[in-house]
């Protein structure tokens, strides 16, 4: 389905994964739609064991679950155990993928703001995923006050939504519309070339391109676009 | 130097109508003044005066253009026997510890093994494009001191461990973690200055901003170090410390609150004492003037620190702070800072290979301490070497990827010898294209010399030494030639291209008055004035220039102008002031005067004149 243009980059990073082993455990994406329904069970049989099918069955429908709708569990700063998803009527998510402690995202806090100012209200909802395990809830909240994010944050120790999302470094964006899929995976624009190779003047909005994109109901011209970061630190 | 300060600073003491005249042409060389002076012949020549010297070396040490090692070449290691503990932390404790620790300039720290492991990959990419550890020169081009700069081996070594999986190794193999001085690395200092606390924005480009403060002394003092401490290392991303005896800087920086200003542009009386290169940026350590090189600290000295900051992305406190650390040893020599300028610099756009190239001969024997290169986006290769009279080149600094954030000054290891007519040459190069990335302008445009970064500048500079103070007043004067003359010749070329440019009819008027080329000076500043009727300093060059004719009613009217575009202009007050009296009417010379020190208390002429008005020793 919608996956197919991150085939390969999972796989290529699956065999990087078993080289360094960087990444361990089950790779639950092969790709192909079977991909939230995987993540989902896998969470829901951990967490509901004890509880009854039907009653698991009944609390899905009750939530925010919609077929077209994946399901990712994650902590946000209060420490609930959120679904990332879980959202109001939305056109579409974006991830914006960051650190504590990456000079380069935090130079992005700006643009975040502004951004989530100018499409927040036209239905697109933003969110910030640490994926450093390094980074505690508490070091999050205080940073979320420090750039002043104003949309929520949540934690993704495990690489449950990086994986989904297929990024690898902090800052990265990541673009859901219900019911077309991941459409946009990479830079917010083109102000770093390389580590230390800054454009003094921005060119390519990329982020912004692809959210208007997006609104006027087109798929993003661009799907992915290599980021400029910091290395998502690997799991143990 | 002390002598002649002490001499005018007595002469201002009893104001008599006799020496009037005489007090005028010295106001104009007062310190209060020299902005308008524009050009630093004076200000050279002055510096010139003083100080006996000796001459510190005794040895030539020539350095062969072209003495280049054998590449560098990495021989791999043997499959999995590099660790983490024998091999890769005595390079980052060596070389990148030293920013990559808490509290320091870089954004995390590289002290343990979990910490270097998390950053293993950027650890690699940066080494190898030599982003990290940051220096600019090219190696085998000059030898400098507290290089910053990997082996091939090196990077060789941080490359194989990352790829063969970051093996951690056995602790004991490991060298003792670095220790560092709490505070200062010079030790504890005689005097700490602190600067005033300036919060940066969040958003929006980088800023330069000027702080400025009094450096407390009670006496003259003899400084042989400064070291600067940024406050907050991860915001500033170089600094230049200096020093201004005046009080225009601190004028400059009263207008804002918290004080300071912004801008690359400083007053001309600011400037690094002693000829010395102060210049900071992360990872530069502190260092001592070399021997019989300290330079004097006078009272009453405030310190201008020209600081360039990069926005985090949330607001943020800025409050850095200078050391100092004195000696009882007066200097025995003092060092010229010699700048060579490209201000032809006219860069079609696209254009990607736009070279450019000045020199000056040496007319005095002299060592190289110290040398940097500063150019903004466009900049890409800047080259500076010596040609001996012999022919011979010495290569002094090659910069091949220019990248302002960076920007330094380097120390020689050993003090580069240049005998008598050596020809020193910059040779820079710059890229005007799409491709350069750093162009802050999208499409290119074309770009000539100018101080903000949407124009482009290209400076070489060095800290030299002369054999002795009379070698040093040679060399002083004889640069203060060739600047006016380059001057001139720059500012007749930017007329010529463009004979609207207003402030280039001003300068060149300014010089070829100094020069004593009276009409053509007049009419270039006239048409400066008709350009652009709103400035004020047209006017006060040619009342100055009335003032010391002779011809008073002329200067008073253009003083009138002066204050009628600029009311907070002291000095033109107290011209008026001194025109008054010499036109006998005092109790306008007593408003002009009162009006002066209203707007600047420490204009110490106005208030010399003033007293003696009121103790009634200037009489019609």
């Amino acid at each position: 389905m919608r996956f197919h243009r991150f085939d390969k980059r999972l796989s290529l990073r699956r065999k990087q994964s078993d080289k360094n082993g960087r990444y361990q455990g089950t790779h639950a994406f092969s790709g192909g739609s079977g991909t939230w329904t995987a993540i989902a069970w896998k969470r829901i049989a951990v967490g509901f064991a004890a509880i009854g099918v039907v009653l698991l069955a009944s609390t899905i429908a009750k939530a925010e679950v919609r077929p077209d709708i994946p399901v990712i569990r994650l902590e946000d700063i209060s420490g609930q155990v959120v679904n990332a998803f879980r959202s109001e009527e939305t056109k579409a998510f974006v991830f914006l993928f960051v650190s504590v402690d990456c000079p380069i995202c935090n130079a992005y806090a700006p643009e975040f703001r502004k951004l989530d100012g100018e499409f927040g209200p036209a239905g697109i909802a933003f969110r910030a995923v640490y994926p450093n395990r390094e980074d505690t809830a508490q070091v999050i909240r205080k940073h979320v006050e420090d750039f002043e994010y104003p949309f929520p944050a949540l934690r993704d120790p495990k690489h449950l939504m990086c994986r989904a999302a297929g990024v690898r470094v902090t800052p990265e964006a990541a673009i859901f519309v219900p019911g077309q899929g991941w459409v946009y995976r990479g830079r917010i624009d083109n102000r770093y070339a390389e580590l230390g190779d800054e454009r003094t003047v921005t060119t390519q909005f990329d982020l912004r391109m692809a959210l208007q994109d997006v609104l006027e109901g087109r798929k993003p011209a661009t799907s992915k676009n290599r980021a400029i970061g910091c290395s998502i630190s690997p799991l143990p | 130097m002390f002598d002649f300060t002490a001499a005018m600073s007595q002469r201002r003491k009893k104001p008599s109508k006799k020496a009037l005249r005489q007090q005028v042409r010295t106001a104009r060389n007062s310190p209060f003044n020299k902005r308008r002076q524009g050009y630093a012949l004076a200000m050279m020549i002055l510096l010139a005066i003083g100080g006996s010297g000796t001459w510190i070396w005794r040895k030539r040490h020539p350095q062969n253009e072209g003495s280049a090692s054998a590449p560098e070449v990495y021989h791999r290691r043997p499959r999995g026997s590099l660790t983490y503990y024998h091999d890769i932390a005595p390079i980052l404790f060596a070389q990148c510890s030293n920013c990559h620790r808490p509290g320091q300039s870089a954004p995390f720290s590289l002290l343990t093994y979990d910490e270097t492991k998390r950053r293993a990959l950027e650890i690699v990419k940066v080494t190898q494009s030599r982003y990290m550890p940051p220096w600019l020169p090219a190696p085998g081009y000059g030898e400098f001191t507290n290089e910053r700069r990997l082996t091939e081996e090196e990077i060789g070594i941080l490359e194989q461990w990352v790829h063969e999986g970051t093996e951690e190794g056995i602790r004991s193999d490991s060298p003792p973690a670095p220790v560092w001085n709490s505070d200062w690395q010079l030790g504890k200092p005689d005097l700490v200055v602190e600067l005033p606390t300036y919060t940066l924005a969040s958003t929006g480009r980088d800023v330069y901003w000027n702080f400025v403060a009094p450096i407390p002394t009670d006496k003259l003092r003899f400084v042989r170090a400064v070291e600067f401490n940024p406050g907050n290392p991860k915001i500033v991303h170089h600094a230049f410390i200096q020093v201004d005896e005046t009080s225009r800087s601190r004028l400059l920086a009263a207008r804002n609150t918290p004080p300071g200003f912004p801008g690359m542009e400083l007053s001309e009386t600011a400037h690094m004492p002693g000829g010395q290169l102060l210049g900071w940026q992360p990872g530069k350590l502190a260092s001592t003037a070399p021997e019989g090189l300290a330079w004097p600290l006078k009272v009453g000295t405030d310190l201008v620190l020209q600081t360039h900051l990069n926005p985090s992305g949330k607001p943020e406190k800025i409050l850095p702070s200078v050391a100092f650390y004195f000696t009882d040893r007066p200097p025995t020599n003092q060092s010229f800072r010699l700048k060579l300028t490209a201000l032809r610099l006219d860069i079609p756009p696209d254009e990607a290979n736009y070279n450019v190239t000045e020199s000056y001969t040496l007319p005095v024997d002299a060592a190289v301490l110290r040398s940097g290169a500063h150019a903004h986006y466009l900049g890409r290769d800047l080259k500076g070497y010596a040609t001996l009279p012999n022919g011979e080149r010495v290569p002094l600094l090659w910069i091949k990827n220019w990248d302002f954030k960076w920007q330094g000054d380097y120390q020689y290891s050993k003090p580069v010898w240049l005998p008598k007519g050596s020809k020193l040459t910059l040779d820079f190069t710059y890229d005007n294209s799409t491709n350069n990335i750093r162009n802050p302008h999208q499409p290119p445009e074309r770009i000539r010399f100018g101080l903000e970064s949407r124009d482009e500048m290209g400076e070489l500079y060095f800290q030299l030494l002369p054999r002795d103070s009379q070698n040093y007043r040679v060399l002083a004067n004889d640069f203060a030639r060739y600047f006016v003359k380059t001057s001139r010749d720059f500012f007749a070329f930017r007329v010529k291209i463009n004979p609207a440019d207003a402030e280039a009819h001003k300068r060149l008027g300014r010089i070829l008055l100094s020069e004593g080329a009276v009409p053509e000076a007049i009419a270039h500043i006239r048409e400066s004035i008709r350009l652009d009727p709103m400035a004020d300093e047209p006017h006060y060059d040619l009342g100055g220039f009335y003032l010391q004719e002779g011809k008073l009613a002329e200067a008073q009217r253009e003083f009138s102008d002066v204050v009628r575009l600029n009311p907070y202009d002291f000095e033109a007050f107290g011209s008026l002031g001194i025109i008054s009296l010499e036109v006998g009417r005092n109790s306008d010379a007593r408003m002009y005067f009162e009006r002066a020190l209203q707007i600047n208390p420490e204009d110490h002429l106005a208030r010399g004149y003033l007293n003696a008005l009121k103790a009634g020793a200037v009489k019609r």
